[in-house]
């Protein structure tokens, strides 16, 4: 894979690290629901065509970046920088 | 010169006739011209059989002239250089080049394993599979029966065999990126790359032999008044001269991944006897292609009939290459079996270098006026409608006996013609070299009037051209790549550069055979190979259907046809076409299975690159060099090379830990921690951020202050611990152990980019940046206040945790009251490129006490001794009540773990807790050993917990060990029993707290 | 000031290595390495980052121009290696002090790196060349023009390469792991042959 990594350009999958399902968010540090929690860090939808992945880049600038990929094909849809310097964290 | 060898050979071909070339092919040694395969080589010198086949030991000579070889697989070179498999038609001649035959025994010639071949029908399609089930005799034990009898059929069957020495060359790995990577450097793969290369593209061409040209080497054909190999010549000169062009001959595409990933393999030295000084013997290249041209070619198919392995069998087009591009004749007495007319063309180029054509059969009903006039101009018999029933020779042929073909019920009648002949080409057709275009999935969809299949829709971004998109023929073929570089560069953005398309005037040959890939005859007699590297008949093809395995995938596993080294390049449209009559469907409608990466066999040495040896980094503390010279025992802790023990001579391990650790008790002791995880957190929110990563309280933590700190992970187990440091308002340092250091850093930063970004925290990786020293036992305060200037080294001024900065011998230092050992401890920072110096001057300053450097061993003693928890306890499985630390996870704020170590199952009772343990019969305890209450070590009875950490405690005399108990806490005082069915061991042990050492700490705080 | 020990001192044997050089056509490639007198990462916080920028501008007098540009003058080389992350080599031991003042100010973040990277300096024709061995990025000068900088990994470890010209190359590489990436770099460039020199100008 080809990951295009918003800061760095397109890098080779190897400098980067899986790190998770980019569709969940963590319930709130004041939320002290169990079941939120565990829905949280165990439920996960596997999706056979377009998913959302966080992906590290590790072996780059480190940032994280939410990826839309297909999982049939590997095609990758779109690369976005998360983090206090996401463009989609404007408001 | 010998008799296949033809006088004066074409010099447009690929061999340089004035330079000879010595080479020994089992003992006997031969001579080849430069540019020779092999292959050719061989053939010149009248040897045509090169080895005996799989599985039934048949004779078998070369059938190719390529990659698709099946047949003619020697072993290269000697000793450590030794590879076997490699196919003759591949080994570019070199002086000194030494091959031999594999898979005979004693000898080529006589072969004993030959007998296979009576025991034919018993080693059919899924031999292995209904054997080594077994069938159900002597007394239910078949299947230890079988394997005896396993060990001499394995023998039997195979190929080649591995080198046991090491490998004595290099490989390299490469990284390359373009706009255009164009795959062969053919005709189309030329023209394609010049277009692209004009219109300013990057370009990358890879060629798998040595010289470019493809089949323009030694053909008749004309492009722009040139003859086509002079062409050939002016267009690759042109492409060298190029900035933006790279050319890689001896270069072969293996696979193509996603995102236009191609992996190819250069033969850089493969050539020569052995490697130039500091020269790759192969250089394995990941290309990253904007877009990709492939021009692979096309292989030719055999006709599968009775006898069609014999040596002096061959591949029509096969023949001719060598005939117009190596100068040799493979036979003297030439025979042609064709259902198609390509093979007549190959013919009359053979001719014209002086071949007796003898007979041409062709198995088609009718044939055209002008291919009756080609073979006429040679003078050959033609036999049309007739077919081969069966061959004859002793090893090589020397006859062939031919019948009337039957269209409709594809029999040969009983042979009416017996032909005399040393060498009998055959053309099936042509199947296009798709294999590439299928890797990624793409499926190949079935020409009716090519009789093959083409490269399916393509999933990512490549263009097809020349023959492996079907299109025949040297202008047909130009103007394919034509288009395909203009709709690559297209793709891509860039716009192609106008070309004039060149004049081509080339015989017009149709390549599309008539439908027939079997003869079959009435009585079945002889054997009909599809798979000549295997051994797979076309009755076998045929058991495999009535045995139910109709499906491709199932025929390919079944029978094993087309999993060789040749992937079945020669032989898996045949063995399909056999299947769907056989299911009586259409081939397109049976389906092919994908081909898989890579193209061709790759040497492991290839794929390990560079990495030989060295299969990851390793990393160095600053005083790495001073741990070797005094003898310290290094040992792998992740990537850190780390002192294990310093060994005085004649002290085992045990020793000399022992020592270690007992020095550091009696007086002081010094240990490396450079390895230590140090992350600097900076920022306004730094200690809100800190309180949320750590499971007790740090908003209070006042600077100049320490405090240990329990990771957990989101679901509520313990994930790392260690200490952080608070060095100004906004400003700490954190310590991870050593092996989490990394992971620690990944979890941290996506909190702040994905769970809380709106927090102001910088994280920065300072691992390398500081070096690390723990002094450790009653006296290394009194030896820091030897050395030590700017900060007050008393009790008071610098209490237990207390964090300071300080300078010993012009060296800025932070030192922080830590104890990892429960002794009175420090632990010295310096900047990394100043470790050794301090670790000198703290040596010199200890001298006055004994001061005694201390390893990973003493270290983890002095630890166990305490009760203090490491990486084995800290194992992912655990929570921090397991481990007695219950009390530092906060009711009262809310952090990452928060909710979930509240989970019933994580607090439930009977969970394993961690213990000490004493040994009361003085053996030793080894870590892992299960614990039991029986004392019976041959039916110890239930697991209870094990041990995570062992030693000998120097402080208690004893072996101890630290391990996790099922409801440890209250057992306390129960005599149990180790147990290590693995090591044999079983021992007596009291259930102890784990601080066995010191349990009110108050050595630290003294 | 107690002086700096690299982990390569030592290790770099000046004069040739590898491939044979001919007196007609000398090791067009050279390898140096040294530490840098100081080396800080400045981290920009979101909302105040643009100050930081005319901050580190006016102290360096350097302009940022953004993305992996990387400009260098005789005092200070700055590259950026994240989206709000500079590392900074000055050529004066006491820049820290003064980064750690003016930033601080700003509320950023300055962390001392002085210690953690040892610098190799490559170059030659076929620095590319060597350096594509190991590192999957494109070296070519339309893909990583003269003064920018990349984030990358050789063998699952990164570091920061700085294209100090057409043809030479700085390799910021972490000084634990110096030996390590230096054990590969030796073996990449004897295939071509190298001379190990003091200083690359």
């Amino acid at each position: 894979m080809l990951i295009d990594c918003p800061w760095c350009g397109p890098r080779s999958v190897e400098e980067f690290t899986y790190r998770g399902d980019g569709t969940l968010k963590r319930p709130a540090l004041s939320d002290r629901s169990i079941d939120a929690a565990n829905a949280y860090v165990y439920d996960r939808e596997n999706p056979a065509g377009d998913h959302m992945e966080i992906w590290h880049h590790g072996n780059g600038c480190r940032s994280h970046i939410l990826v839309k990929r297909n999982t049939l094909t590997h095609k990758i849809l779109s690369c976005e920088l998360l983090g206090p310097y996401s463009a989609g964290r404007k408001k | 010169m010998s008799g296949y060898r033809i006088s004066s050979p074409d010099a447009e071909g690929r061999i340089n006739p004035t330079k000879l070339l010595n080479f020994t092919f089992n003992g006997r040694t031969y001579s080849g011209l430069e540019g020779d395969t092999l292959a050719s080589a061989l053939l010149a010198n009248g040897v045509g059989v090169l080895g005996r086949s799989f599985k039934y030991h048949r004779p078998r000579g070369i059938f190719s002239a390529g990659s698709e070889e099946p047949n003619a697989l020697v072993t290269l070179r000697q000793g450590g250089r030794s590879e076997p498999n490699v196919k003759a038609t591949e080994i570019e001649l070199f002086d000194g080049l030494i091959a031999k035959s594999q898979n005979c025994w004693p000898s080529l010639k006589f072969d004993l394993m030959a007998i296979n071949q009576l025991a034919g029908n018993a080693l059919s399609a899924g031999f292995y599979y209904k054997t080594f089930m077994g069938p159900n005799v002597f007394f239910n034990r078949t299947t230890e029966v079988w394997w005896q009898f396993e060990k001499i059929i394995r023998r039997a069957a195979g190929l080649g065999k591995a080198s046991l020495e090491a490998d004595p060359d290099i490989y390299e790995r490469m990284h390359a990126w373009c706009d255009v990577l164009v795959v062969g450097g053919g005709p189309a793969g030329l023209i394609a790359g010049e277009r692209a290369a004009d219109s300013g593209a990057k370009v990358i061409l890879c060629e798998q032999m040595a010289k470019t040209g493809g089949s323009l080497v030694g053909s008749k054909d004309i492009i722009d008044d040139m003859a086509g190999n002079e062409w050939a010549k002016a267009c690759i000169d042109r492409l060298r001269d190029h900035e933006n062009v790279r050319i890689l001959t001896r270069t072969t595409v293996q696979s193509y991944y996603d995102d236009n990933l191609l992996h190819a393999i250069e033969h850089v030295a493969d050539h020569k006897i052995k490697p130039d000084a500091f020269e790759p013997r192969q250089r394995s290249w990941k290309i990253r292609a904007k877009s990709v041209i492939i021009a692979t070619g096309a292989f030719e198919r055999p006709l599968v009939f009775s006898g069609n392995d014999r040596p002096g069998i061959m591949l029509a087009d096969a023949a001719r290459r060598y005939a117009v591009e190596y100068g040799v004749l493979p036979g003297k007495l030439i025979s042609i079996f064709t259902n198609n007319d390509t093979a007549y063309h190959a013919a009359r180029a053979m001719a014209d270098c002086g071949a007796n054509i003898k007979t041409i059969i062709d198995v088609r009903q009718q044939v055209s006026g002008e291919i009756r006039a080609v073979a006429a101009s040679m003078g050959a018999e033609l036999l049309v409608g007739d077919a081969i029933s069966r061959t004859s020779g002793l090893q090589k042929i020397s006859a062939i006996h031919v019948g009337h073909f039957n269209a409709d019920s594809k029999l040969v009648a009983p042979s009416t013609h017996r032909i005399e002949t040393d060498c009998l080409l055959v053309s099936g057709g042509w199947s296009p070299a798709i294999h590439l275009t299928s890797q990624f999935g793409g499926t190949p969809i079935w020409d009716k009037e090519l009789q093959a299949f083409l490269p399916g829709k393509p999933l990512q971004n490549w263009h097809g051209a020349g023959a492996m998109a079907g299109k025949f023929g040297l202008a047909n073929t130009l103007l394919s790549a034509n288009d395909a570089a203009k709709s690559a560069l297209k793709s891509i953005g860039i716009k192609p550069k106008k070309l004039k398309p060149p004049l081509v005037i080339s015989e017009d040959v149709s390549v599309q055979p008539a439908p027939i890939y079997e003869i079959r005859r009435k009585i079945k007699k002889g054997k009909s190979f599809v798979d000549l590297q295997h051994d797979v008949t076309s009755e076998d093809v045929r058991l495999a259907h009535r045995e139910g395995f109709i499906s491709v995938e199932h025929l390919k596993r079944y029978t094993t046809l087309g999993m060789a080294t040749d992937q079945g390049k020669t032989s898996n449209v045949t063995g399909l076409a056999i299947m769907a009559e056989a299911r009586g469907e259409a081939i397109e409608d049976v389906g092919t299975t994908r081909f898989r990466p890579p193209f061709t066999p790759v040497a492991l040495g290839a794929i390990a690159g560079e990495s030989y040896g060295d299969l990851k980094p390793y990393r160095l503390s600053p005083m790495n060099d001073w741990h070797i010279t005094r003898g310290a025992n290094m040992y792998a802790n992740g990537l850190w090379m780390r002192p294990e023990t310093y060994n005085r001579s004649g002290e085992t391990v045990e020793q000399a830990y022992i020592r270690e650790a007992g020095a550091v008790r009696k007086s002081v002791g010094l240990v490396d921690v450079s390895t230590l995880g140090k992350i600097d957190v900076q920022g306004p929110d730094a200690g809100e951020f800190l309180n949320r990563i750590y499971s007790n309280g740090f908003a209070k933590l006042p600077i100049g202050k320490a405090r240990y700190g329990l990771m957990l992970r989101e679901d509520g187990f313990l994930f790392d611990d260690g200490t952080t440091w608070r060095l100004e308002e906004n400003h700490y340092l954190m310590t991870t152990t050593t092996a989490n250091a990394g992971p620690v850093m990944e979890h941290l930063e996506y909190i702040l980019d994905v769970v809380w970004p709106e927090l102001k925290v910088s994280l920065v990786s300072v691992t390398d940046q500081w070096a690390g020293i723990a002094l450790a036992g009653p006296n290394s305060r009194k030896t820091l206040e030897a050395c030590v200037r700017g900060t007050d080294m008393g009790d008071k001024a610098f209490p237990f945790m207390g964090v300071r900065d300080g300078e010993i011998a012009d060296i800025p230092v932070k030192i922080a009251r830590l104890s990892f050992s429960g002794e009175m401890a420090f632990e010295v920072f310096c900047g990394a490129m100043h470790g050794q110096a301090l670790w000198d001057v703290l040596m010199e300053a200890g001298k006055a006490f004994d001061i005694t450097p201390y390893g990973l061993e003493a270290l983890s003693t002095l630890r166990i001794e305490k009760g203090h928890v490491a990486g084995p306890e800290l194992n992912g499985r655990t929570n921090a009540n397991d481990l007695g630390l219950g009390g530092m996870v906060s009711t009262k704020k809310p952090f990452i773990g928060s909710v979930l170590v509240r989970r019933e199952a994580l607090n439930e009772e009977g969970r394993e807790q961690l213990v000490g343990l004493r040994s009361l019969d003085g053996q030793k305890i080894s870590g892992g050993s299960h614990i039991v209450a029986s004392a019976d070590q041959v039916q110890p009875g239930e697991s209870l917990g094990h041990v995570t950490s062992a030693c000998f405690s120097p402080e208690l005399n004893c072996y101890i060990s630290l391990g996790l108990l099922k409801n440890g806490r209250a057992r306390i005082g129960e005599k149990l029993h180790v147990t290590s069915p693995v090591r044999g061991t079983h021992g007596a042990v009291e259930i102890v707290s784990p601080h066995m050492v010191d349990p009110d700490g108050r050595r630290m705080y003294g | 000031m107690v002086e700096k020990t690299s982990p390569l001192d030592g290790l770099l044997k000046s004069g040739h290595h590898g491939r044979p050089a001919n007196s007609d056509a000398p090791a067009d490639l050279k390898i140096s390495h040294r530490t840098c007198e100081s080396l800080v990462q400045v981290t920009a916080w979101p909302k105040t980052g643009k100050g930081i920028v005319t901050t580190l501008e006016k102290m360096t007098h350097l302009s940022l121009e953004g993305g992996n540009s990387s400009p260098a003058n005789e005092d200070f080389t700055i590259m950026p290696t994240g989206p709000g992350k500079y590392l900074i080599e000055a050529q004066s031991g006491d820049a820290i002090g003064q980064f750690q003042k003016k930033v601080l100010a700003e509320k950023g973040a300055v962390t001392d790196l002085t210690h953690a990277r040892v610098v190799i300096r490559i170059s030659g024709d076929q620095a590319m060349w060597v350096l594509a061995k190991g590192i999957a990025i494109d070296f070519s000068l339309q893909a990583f023009p003269v003064a920018t900088s990349r984030n990358s990994a050789h063998h699952q470890i990164g570091l920061t390469i700085r294209r100090v010209n057409e043809n030479a190359f700085d390799l910021f590489v972490f000084t634990s792991l110096a030996r390590s990436f230096w054990h590969w770099l030796d073996r990449a460039a004897k295939e071509v042959g190298y001379e190990i020199v003091r200083e690359i100008k």
